[in-house]
């Protein structure tokens, strides 16, 4: 199967499940028989959602360009660096800015292959710090202290 | 109208503003040179940068990062052939052979040369075109409003590109979905909140264009394994040439330069053109227009060649300024997050901005004609030094563009649940990406959306049902132009079809 019809199957997928969490939306009492209520957008976004994801994956697929093969992308430090936004959202209220954002940034920085430790740090502490700076000192924008800093 | 346009001068010109514009153009270079990241992903970033403002210096800002971004994306364009934007990948055609022949210099000012012209002439069409369509929309309803965005929304996706139609339709109805999660706002009903707290007042439109842009842009780079070419490096290293055009080479541009505005200008007031085709139309233009010998040079370095795209996407960044301003529908990508910036600042565009707010109405006009001085007068000699930027490695690049994009959508909620969805987000706007889906149409789903629902609800109160449709004539026409938009290029592509079936068939 295509990539594209793979696409549509997913998003036809997405439609009815759409579809299905519209019609669990709670009305009003009566306002079944108004013409407009809060289910009406969405249920008419489902079939509209449900019939073009249909047209995709039925119509016959243009000849595109083929795209990048999937197993040549570097799949690992994205992961690496999806998991590391993850863990600052977690740590941010903790560790407190300059703490979890120098963290951050050297995690980035080395999941990305800078090995050189001056780059690495040099780069995420005084951003960090400036960063710190900018937002307490110079636009008075109160950040919760945390737990180390 | 004078008053208006006084006190736009005036708001335009403080110390504050002028600063905004002079800040908000190098910004936009900046951005719009880094592999990868285009106009966008630069008014997304400083978003958040801009809440504390007040709308006319925010939006100032945000304007000068537009231009800012489009004139950095022909930078990297003809530099080393590697357009940041797609408004500027007919730039390269002859923008980058004259670069490789040693004049980078001479390129890059007629880039900025005809930028300036460009958007100077299309500042000038926006001071009449602006208020006129404003004084013809305070007449349209809501019926005519919902029409409106439903053309806006076709002719995206109608000009998404030959087979894209499908998928750029699916994108609008998916941002259309994700626009409908949060409490209904007539009814105060909750849906799709799945019972959490977070999801009530809705998804953060910054919050999906950063996601959707400046961080899945960012995840991109490194997916793709994108290096710093040689192109780049020796571009960083050398000198760029001289700047200077002869008196000859000017009046040879000129003519060109002039239909490349108005070109460019009309397109970017269409709703789902913009600068794209624009550039790619000025570039067909003036390759009809050139002489036999002269059409030889298009693709090999020719001048007109690189003045008309750089023209026509300029403009075109002027006229999409039509629409938002005047109606309040954005025609494209850019306009749709800047009406969201605006949405935020609690300033709804449309004809009643021009009554009620000039001073924003007017100063974002004035400014962008002063953002087009900036760019000629301080960026062009600054760019061999900016030009270094090019070469800057991904691997420090892309966590500070991820925390720069992180940190803006959490200072605004200070709510690290919102740093989740944003990682969902830009999970799913790879994954969108890699299956070829556009995501402009999007992020205009999702701005519309809401503005959608609301003038429909009011329209079947009005009508009492869809008589509307028809029996209102400015509805009808809007809604048939709808149609032409999408049945007109498909009729076209069929008889392209059955004709190539035919040929063959023949001979």
């Amino acid at each position: 199967m295509s990539r594209d019809r793979v696409g549509a199957l997913i998003l036809l997928a997405f439609s009815l499940a759409y579809g299905a969490l519209a019609r669990q939306i709670e009305l009003f009492p009566g306002s079944e028989y108004e013409l407009f209520t809060a289910r009406t957008m969405p249920f008419g976004l489902a079939v509209a959602g449900t019939v073009v994801s249909f047209l995709m994956l039925v119509l016959p697929a243009r000849a595109a360009e083929p795209g990048l093969p999937l197993r040549w992308l570097r799949w690992l430090p994205v992961a690496g660096l999806c998991l590391l936004m993850l863990l600052y959202g977690a740590i941010i209220t903790r560790l407190g800015f300059v703490v979890s954002t120098t963290l951050f940034l050297c995690g980035g920085i080395l999941l990305l292959g800078e090995r050189r430790w001056y780059a690495v740090l040099g780069l995420s502490l005084p951003i960090a710090l400036l960063f710190w700076a900018i937002l307490t000192q110079l636009l008075g924008i109160y950040l919760e202290p945390g737990l180390l800093f | 109208m004078m008053e208006g346009i006084l006190t736009g001068i005036l708001t335009a010109v403080t110390p504050t503003n002028l600063m905004m514009v002079l800040v908000g153009c190098m910004a936009g270079t900046f951005i719009g040179m880094l592999p990868g990241l285009g106009p966008i992903s630069a008014i997304a970033l400083m978003i958040p940068i801009t809440y504390g403002f007040d709308p006319a210096a925010g939006l100032i800002l945000m304007a000068g990062v537009y231009y800012g971004a489009i004139f950095g994306g022909s930078t990297s364009s003809i530099l080393i052939n590697a357009p940041g934007v797609a408004g500027t990948v007919a730039s390269s055609f002859d923008g980058y052979p004259l670069a490789k022949a040693g004049h980078a210099g001479k390129a890059l000012a007629i880039a900025a040369y005809a930028s300036f012209a460009g958007g100077t002439i299309a500042a000038i069409f926006l001071l009449i075109a602006a208020p006129a369509l404003a004084t013809v929309a305070l007449s349209f309803q809501s019926a005519d409003y919902f029409a409106l965005m439903v053309l806006g929304l076709t002719a995206v996706s109608a000009f998404a590109g030959r087979g894209q139609f499908l998928k750029a339709v699916m994108m609008t109805i998916f941002g259309l979905m994700l626009s409908t999660v949060g409490t209904d706002a007539a009814e105060g009903i909750e849906r799709f909140t799945f019972g959490r707290l977070d999801l009530i007042d809705g998804i953060s439109f910054l919050l999906l264009a950063m996601a959707t842009f400046a961080l899945s842009e960012a995840l991109m780079t490194i997916l793709k394994g994108d290096k710093v070419s040689d192109e780049a490096q020796r571009a960083t290293r050398g000198s760029v040439g001289s700047l200077k055009l002869s008196r000859d080479e000017v009046k040879d541009l000129a003519p060109a330069v002039g239909r490349s505005s108005i070109l460019g200008f009309l397109i970017g007031v269409l709703p789902g053109a913009g600068a794209t085709i624009a550039s790619f139309l000025a570039y067909g233009m003036e390759r009809n227009f050139a002489s036999a010998k002269e059409k030889l040079r298009f693709g090999k370095g020719s001048l007109r060649g690189l003045a008309a795209p750089e023209t026509a996407n300029n403009a075109a960044c002027s006229g999409s300024f039509v629409p938002l301003l005047t109606l309040g529908i954005p025609g494209s990508g850019t306009t749709a997050v800047m009406l969201g910036a605006l949405l935020s600042y609690n300033v709804q565009p449309g004809p009643q901005l021009f009554q009620d707010r000039p001073e924003v109405f007017w100063s974002v006009i004035i400014s962008m004609y002063i953002g087009n001085l900036v760019l000629l007068v301080l960026n062009l000699p600054l760019i061999p030094y900016i030009a270094r930027l090019l070469a800057l490695p991904a691997n420090l690049l892309v966590p500070l563009i991820l925390f720069f994009s992180l940190i803006g959508v959490y200072l605004v909620s200070f709510n690290t649940f919102d740093i989740t969805m944003m990682v969902g987000f830009a999970v799913l706007a790879v994954g969108l990406r890699l299956f070829g889906f556009p995501l402009a149409p999007l992020i205009l789903g999702f701005i519309l959306g809401g503005m959608m629902e609301e003038n429909l609800r009011r329209a079947l109160d009005i009508y009492d049902g869809y008589a509307f449709l028809w029996e209102r004539p400015l509805t009808l026409a809007i809604m048939l132009i709808t149609l032409a938009v999408v049945v007109v290029p498909m009729v076209q592509r069929f008889r392209q079809a059955r004709g190539t079936v035919a040929a063959g068939e023949g001979g």
